[in-house]
């Protein structure tokens, strides 16, 4: 805040280099020097050079008839952000405003603007937040700051989802480049927050920087990880009015911040006094933990709310169980904090080093500290192994667990492992015993945890043609992604052709609604939900292989209280 | 049909009384995930002739963890200016434990009732509220809750009711503004 005060003091005084500048162009002075016409260089080529460089036609002659004069200025200067961090203090977790500071903005893209506001070079900030370009003389040019970070790796946009997606941008003012050849121009994006109201009364400007700054974190390790590694482009949506109620997204009802498989983005909570989260860092870095998973790797998860204690669908649990640890090995530290309230002064956090919520494969606490131990440097009780995030990135990707017959848990995931990193198979099943997790192999067979649900186990059935399994789906945990709403059939196919797959119920709640959904090797294949009572019938065309097959009650989906329960069907296959 | 206790007895547990009762309800996303965003990508390169067979593969969005308690009343009223609104807030939460909800409210609404509840073995609370729009604009009832498990661990939620007292013209006002590509900051900034 300190430095803010001076920034405004000084941010007068450069108001009037532009019209000077301007005035003295228009009138002919300044040594004469008619405006100078720029070609913009190819973005790739600025970018690769760290330093931009704009050309003229007519920079030869113009210079001649000055010979005191330079031919070239180079601009350059600093882009910076405020930063406030969540705290924690006993059991009090809040945003430290008192502790605002300038963090450089890494990596965002830099670009110089003419005075109609087409951009004539482009950079990329370096990790002090520093740029530099090359421009003639007196030029009158502005500096734009995008609140993107791209590379040949990656490419991710910050934008306003209540405001027709539009990027949010950072602009110096149109000013003079000046004779002398250096001019130096820093930027920075201002917090907005009132120390006396104790309210953002201004701006939020360095909101969508904050969040791009701590993506970078996570870029930066998934990229040291795997160089090889090519990311489809991410939007990253934030507003002010993104809050925690559920609607129309284009007016800010998110609901929470999340990430959605369908439009391929995160949603960023920023409505003040209800929850904001682009401070917290590491819940920006759970939900890009997700899109790692959903486009380097595969999931099938359901999503849906999680509570971290409660035995969820394990596709649920694995995925939101590396949401977290992804989270934390890019941040570098081991608390996860979310902050929300009346001035952001509450909120929780939780210490991933211990886990407090209960073990077993349908744990997401579980999964993320077996996760977080597989990865940290510290070693403790059964954590003896320090893999880094490569063999983590590497098991992910393995064509073992990408095409794998079955759905994602941790157990494809420990295989995957396995087979990366052969030499600390031993220290892995610790840290799984650890975490009461004893199935083996990527099927999990021998699993004897069943989460207090007695069918739950063994976790696949297996289903031949004209064979039959008994299936059963209940809510009692929670609805939608408890742990027993569905149950899953991996469905063997002998041969390529037409075959009937049903469902009919044989006891528990009357009606039932029986439904499927299928997948091949990670990727979705279809579903069926007939709104018929007690029997759901599929006939199709299968290729030769395996299925995994999801089977459960629609009733027990539905999130509504009053309907579901525990319920059982005969599946057949014929 | 479903029972109204729903009990998640642990088996036995590595730490002591890690595992707690879960018998909320989840999935605060699904039912109200805008189309959009509902369906990836088709993948399925077989062909399918079921009539209600869904090659959209039906998700959730990916939520952040958060105390296990949702809302159950709906999630936006109207009111006109100066009116006053009588609404029950109703809410999902776990039983086991203790919960503590409070409301506050946007600048521009005002708020009548007990707005602060400390909950204790419920799985619903109701909350008698009279809301009076002070202004004509989009406001939101706060709903912040913490919630302190068996074992101690706190977690926390808020959630939010939109109270919409805005002119209806507002809507074709919107669409007429033409959109830009930028959201566009000035910078505090320093020319030297």
């Amino acid at each position: 805040m300190r430095w803010l005060g001076l920034q405004r003091q000084q941010g007068a005084k450069v108001l009037l280099v532009p019209i000077v500048v301007l005035g003295m162009s228009a009138c002919g002075g300044g040594g004469g020097l008619p405006e100078q016409p720029a070609t913009l260089q190819s973005s790739s080529s600025a970018k690769a050079n760290s330093e931009a460089t704009t050309t003229s036609s007519s920079d030869a002659s113009s210079s001649s008839s000055v010979p005191a004069m330079v031919t070239d200025v180079s601009l350059r200067g600093t882009v910076t952000y405020d930063s406030v961090r969540p705290q924690v203090n006993g059991n009090q977790v809040f945003l430290d405003y008192a502790n605002v500071l300038a963090r450089p903005a890494r990596g965002v893209t830099v670009q110089l603007l003419d005075s109609l506001n087409t951009p004539i070079a482009e950079t990329t900030a370096d990790e002090q937040g520093r740029y530099a370009f090359t421009v003639s003389p007196d030029r009158s040019v502005k500096v734009r700051v995008k609140a993107e970070l791209v590379s040949s790796n990656y490419s991710v946009f910050v934008r306003d989802n209540t405001q027709s997606n539009a990027q949010y941008v950072l602009d110096g003012s149109l000013a003079g480049s000046g004779s002398s050849a250096v001019q130096t121009r820093d930027l920075h994006a201002d917090l907005g927050w009132n120390m006396i109201n104790l309210s953002y009364t201004s701006e939020r400007q360095s909101a969508p920087f904050a969040i791009a700054d701590a993506l970078y974190d996570s870029l930066q390790m998934v990229v040291e990880a795997d160089r090889s590694v090519s990311l489809p482009p991410l939007d990253v949506f934030w507003s002010t009015r993104n809050v925690a109620s559920r609607g129309d997204f284009s007016l800010g009802n998110i609901g929470s911040s999340l990430y959605s498989t369908g439009a391929s983005a995160i949603y960023i909570l920023g409505h003040a006094n209800n929850d904001t989260d682009e401070f917290d860092n590491t819940v920006v870095q759970h939900e890009f933990g997700h899109f790692i998973e959903d486009k380097l790797s595969r999931s099938e998860s359901i999503g849906g709310a999680h509570f971290l204690g409660a035995p969820i669908d394990m596709r649920v649990a694995f995925g939101e169980g590396f949401g977290n640890a992804f989270a934390l090995m890019s941040s570098g530290g081991r608390l996860y904090l979310d902050t929300s309230g009346v001035a952001q002064q509450s909120g929780f956090g939780f210490d991933i080093e211990t886990n407090r919520f209960g073990g077993g494969y349908y744990s997401e606490g579980a999964i993320q500290s077996i996760l977080y131990n597989l990865f940290d440097a510290n070693n403790e009780n059964a954590d003896n192994i320090s893999l880094g995030f490569g063999p983590i990135l590497a098991a992910l990707r393995h064509e073992d667990y990408v095409s794998f017959d079955g759905f994602t848990s941790i157990f494809p995931f420990v295989s995957s492992l396995k087979s990366v990193v052969p030499e600390s198979a031993a220290q892995i099943d610790e840290l799984l015993l650890a975490e009461r997790i004893v199935g083996t192999g990527p099927y999990g067979e021998g699993e004897t945890a069943t989460g207090s649900i007695p069918f739950s186990l063994p976790i696949y059935q297996r289903l031949t043609l004209g064979g039959s399994v008994r299936a059963c789906s209940d809510n009692v945990i929670q609805e939608y992604n408890g742990l027993g709403v569905r149950r899953f059939v991996l469905l063997e196919v002998p041969s390529s052709g037409r075959y009937t797959l049903e469902a009919v119920r044989v006891s528990g709640i009357q009606p039932s609604d029986p439904d499927f959904q299928m997948y091949r090797q990670g990727r979705w294949v279809g579903s069926s939900e007939g709104p018929d009572p007690d029997r759901e019938t599929w006939a199709r065309n299968f290729n030769q292989g395996v299925y995994a097959l999801s089977v459960y009650d629609a009733f027990n989906t539905d999130q509504l209280d009053s309907t579901g329960g525990n319920v059982c069907f005969d599946v057949t296959f014929n | 049909m479903k029972t109204t206790t729903h009990l998640y007895a642990p088996e036995t547990e590595p730490r002591a009384g890690a595992a707690v009762v879960f018998a909320l309800a989840a999935a605060i996303c699904a039912a109200w995930m805008p189309e959009a965003l509902a369906g990836d990508a088709v993948r399925a390169n077989l062909p399918d002739i079921h009539a209600i067979a869904s090659k959209e593969q039906a998700k959730s969005p990916y939520a952040k963890p958060g105390a296990p308690a949702r809302l159950l009343s709906p999630p936006a009223y109207e009111l006109s200016v100066g009116d006053r609104l009588s609404l029950e807030l109703e809410l999902g939460i776990h039983p086991a434990g203790l919960t503590t909800v409070s409301l506050s409210t946007d600048s521009g609404l005002s708020l009548t009732g007990q707005q602060l509840y400390q909950l204790e073995g419920q799985q619903q609370v109701v909350m008698p509220l009279e809301v009076t729009a002070d202004f004509a604009e989009l406001g939101y009832i706060h709903i912040h809750i913490e919630h302190r498990s068996v074992t101690g661990q706190i977690t926390a939620r808020a959630l939010a009711v939109a109270m919409d007292s805005r002119s209806k013209a507002l809507p074709l006002l919107r669409k007429a503004a033409a959109p830009k590509p930028y959201v566009e900051m000035q910078a505090t900034e320093v020319i030297r």
